[in-house]
């Protein structure tokens, strides 16, 4: 009977503990109140069981570009295999890293977040700019100040999907050229916009602006898309990230370590901030 | 019912168990243990129910015990637990020496034992300050250390310290068995970031744990439950806005800034003492008694009262071990306010290798030696007493300002933007861009204005709940933090200390 107590208490951690652990992997999540009761953790499936996912996620995507007659034909791009890193890479080196885009930026953080801390760099912080063009980038200094408190060594930028039918060539290359200057000299690697379908100006805008083999067209992939029809589900972000890092190691301008996660779900740790060009100084 | 097994099933199913035991054996630097992970929480559990089973049994109980807490810190400290156990092992022999030893030998054992014990915080934690002001002062280029602060240095040195001068000052027998004298020191509640525990407070309890009542019970989970709270609830939160103005005041406008140091001024203190209600709490399910280290201290009239209720284990190690050996107030007034001052120095040293530290402890020190000479001269009255406590928070969170900032220059700056950027039209913008972090630290206020017995009385009302619902309480608490916690953890303040 003395010990009654303490092994009541021993039972209501082990109990309590497991009922959430459980939950976490229960695939199913109940409301209380009409609130979402949160799990613990989402499970994460590991980056070898991809391609399962994209069997999966086809149900739930619509395919893009060109839309061939017999749908089943569809065939999408792919996580490819890595690229070891050129030898002249610094396996050591830590970047600090950021992460600036439009809505884009926001689905593939995550991916990306995976990648950094798999290859030891950090992603300090992503700035997720929503319905964001190249005129709010390159007119608003909003990006400066945040590199200013984040002093990241490298960047991502990627943006240009609000602007896919955007025919001013001249325009959108002074303001992805005017944005590029806020980076200040910093290493940088700017990816183009998901193709969906329309791609008129932008990409070859952004990449006349970028300095040589800086900017990552992304206009030849085939991603998995959500259900909106513009940006790619989680297994279209892996398969484009996945083609980013090959790039980043064999021939980008800026060459970093970038080799496949050994698992995806590392913890978030980043600061993620998240703008809205509609309510934002009138951009 | 069917339903519910079979989705249990798919959950049990969906587990990896080999690769969370694997991941769980290992120490990961990128995620080292807190008492906040769940997966603690979960083994501490199963942990309790093996020791309810060892109980009786003193020995093995013991064992038990310290293999945990061997554990604990090697999940927090990695390869550092090898250089914990020599510090145990060789604070052991030192307290039988010196024990055994007379006159001046004995006075040569305990300083060496005491330098021994110093040794290892000052090279880890005081080499690069000490290079970096070498290469200012002489303008040599020495390269700073790459060095990792062991995790709870600090505050196993001064227990070890305190250990081997009780037994010098003939306080305390040294400990002849080596079991408890292990199993004080390594005693996982206290282990990481205190409270720091005496020998004499502790030694005489490990071989007479008190058994665990129904009100012991719910008083342990309900510390526990409410640092996990304190902690996650609310000083992650109020951690998240401190963070952004301290990193660059100047982005942020006078009343921005004041009220940035007015929630570093709670997020200290809901994360230190969230942090020392649940090692108390651990501890009382133990069957262990740990001091308080926190009593309202942001009700206190004035700054003397402020380190009698804040951090109290440091305090009173400060005052028996560096103020009253130094002369206390037994040679002279000024020699006393030097004393504080000196003591004081120590205790701000004692936080971190910076000059920020020093500076914090040198206003703290000075306030002392202030109050101490005016305080006779005070009337004592209600209305005193509301402006003393007053000043003594308002003073308090002023320097916690140069505690927290990460340079003099941020300080500095946020100090100035406080100064000529502050206007009442701050306050307004700040209830319509950050309303839910304004009424949080308004209710902090008002929480701080309410007397302590109060607390204590609604802290006790809460034993009325019969015992077989805490277990529904816990999983309530344990749901609420995962709830609406910040989806980053940090870790506790004092562990960098």
């Amino acid at each position: 009977m003395k010990r009654l107590y303490l092994i009541w208490a021993a039972l209501s951690f082990i109990l309590a503990c497991s009922a959430l652990y459980l939950y976490s992997y229960i695939p199913s999540t109940y409301l209380l109140a009409d609130l979402e009761l949160k799990k613990l953790f989402s499970i994460e499936k590991p980056a070898d069981e991809v391609a399962e996912i994209i069997e999966v996620a086809k149900i739930d995507t619509i395919p893009t570009y060109v839309l061939p007659k017999d749908t089943t034909q569809m065939v999408y791009s792919e996580i490819p295999e890595p690229i070891l890193p050129d030898s002249s890479l610094d396996d050591s080196t830590q970047h600090r890293v950021l992460l600036i885009g439009d809505s884009e930026a926001g689905g593939i953080k995550n991916v990306l977040n995976d990648y950094c801390q798999s290859n030891g760099h950090k992603l300090v912080a992503t700035v997720e700019w929503a319905s964001a063009t190249s005129l709010n980038f390159a007119k608003s200094d909003t990006i400066s100040k945040i590199i200013k408190r984040y002093h990241p060594s490298f960047v991502f930028v990627l943006f240009g999907l609000n602007e896919v039918l955007a025919k001013d060539y001249t325009t959108r290359k002074q303001l992805a050229k005017s944005f590029q200057k806020r980076l200040n000299g910093l290493p940088y690697a700017w990816i183009g916009p998901t193709n969906w379908g329309y791609d008129y100006v932008v990409s070859d805008a952004f990449q006349a602006a970028a300095d040589s083999a800086a900017f990552f067209s992304s206009k030849h992939l085939i991603l998995p898309k959500a259900t909106d029809g513009r940006h790619p589900s989680l297994p279209g972000y892996r398969i484009w990230m996945g083609n980013v890092a090959n790039w980043l190691q064999e021939s980008s301008r800026w060459k970093i370590r970038m080799m496949p996660p050994e698992r995806f779900g590392y913890p978030k740790k980043y600061k993620a901030i998240v703008l809205n060009a509609a309510d934002y100084r009138g951009y | 019912m069917q339903q519910i097994i079979e989705v249990i099933k798919q959950a049990f199913g969906l587990i990896p168990f080999e690769q969370l035991v694997r991941e769980f054996m290992l120490y990961s630097t990128k995620e080292p243990w807190f008492f906040t992970e769940f997966s603690f929480l979960f083994t501490f559990g199963i942990f309790l129910f093996f020791y309810a089973l060892l109980f009786t049994q003193n020995a093995w109980r013991k064992i038990y015990l310290i293999a945990f807490s061997l554990f604990f810190y090697y999940k927090s400290s990695g390869p550092y637990l090898a250089l914990f156990v020599f510090q145990i092992v060789a604070d052991f022999f030192f307290a039988r020496k010196i024990e055994r030893t007379e006159g001046a030998s004995r006075r040569v054992w305990v300083t060496f034992a005491v330098l021994f014990s110093l040794s290892f915080l000052l090279y880890f934690k005081y080499a690069n300050f000490l290079l970096a002001n070498t290469n200012w002062l002489l303008l040599t280029h020495f390269e700073p250390v790459d060095l990792f602060l062991p995790i709870g240095i600090s505050f196993y040195t001064f227990q070890s310290i305190s250990y081997v001068v009780d037994v010098y000052r003939r306080q305390i027998p040294s400990s002849e068995n080596f079991l408890d004298y292990a199993f004080y020191m390594t005693f996982f509640p206290h282990l990481v970031a205190g409270p720091i525990v005496r020998a004499k407070d502790f030694l005489g309890q490990i071989n007479a744990p008190e058994n665990l009542d129904a009100r012991k019970y719910k008083e342990s989970l309900l510390r526990i439950m409410l640092g996990l709270a304190k902690k996650l609830l609310i000083a992650d939160y109020l951690g998240k806005y401190v963070d952004m103005v301290f990193e660059n005041p100047s982005f942020y406008s006078g009343g921005e800034n004041l009220l940035g140091a007015l929630a570093y001024s709670f997020q200290i203190y809901f994360d230190f003492s969230g942090y020392s209600d649940i090692a108390i709490g651990l501890a009382l399910l133990l069957g262990y008694r740990l001091k308080e280290n926190f009593d309202h201290p942001y009700g206190s009239y004035n700054v003397t009262e402020f380190w009698r209720k804040w951090h109290i284990s440091l305090s009173t190690w400060l005052r028996d071990y560096v103020y009253i050996p130094l002369g206390g107030n037994r040679k002279g007034t000024l020699n006393t306010y030097l004393f504080l001052l000196i003591t004081m120095l120590v205790g701000g040293f004692w936080h971190g290798a910076s000059w920020q530290f020093v500076c914090w402890g040198a206003a703290h020190g000075l306030a002392l030696a202030l109050h101490k000479a005016l305080h006779k001269y005070l009337p004592e009255n209600k209305l005193m007493g509301f402006l003393g406590g007053i000043t003594t928070f308002v003073f308090v969170t002023f320097c916690w300002i140069f505690f927290r900032a990460s340079d003099f220059d941020t300080a500095l700056l946020m100090l100035n933007q406080m100064a000529v950027s502050t206007s009442l039209t701050d306050f307004i913008g700040f209830w319509f861009s950050r309303k839910e972090l304004l009424i949080v630290l308004i209710c902090l206020l008002i929480w701080t204005l309410i007397p302590a017995n109060w607390k204590r009385t609604l802290f006790e009302g809460t034993f009325y709940i019969p015992s077989f619902l805490w277990f529904f309480f816990l999983l309530a608490v344990l749901q609420l933090i995962v709830q609406f916690r910040d989806t980053l953890v940090q870790p506790f303040i004092y562990f960098q200390f």
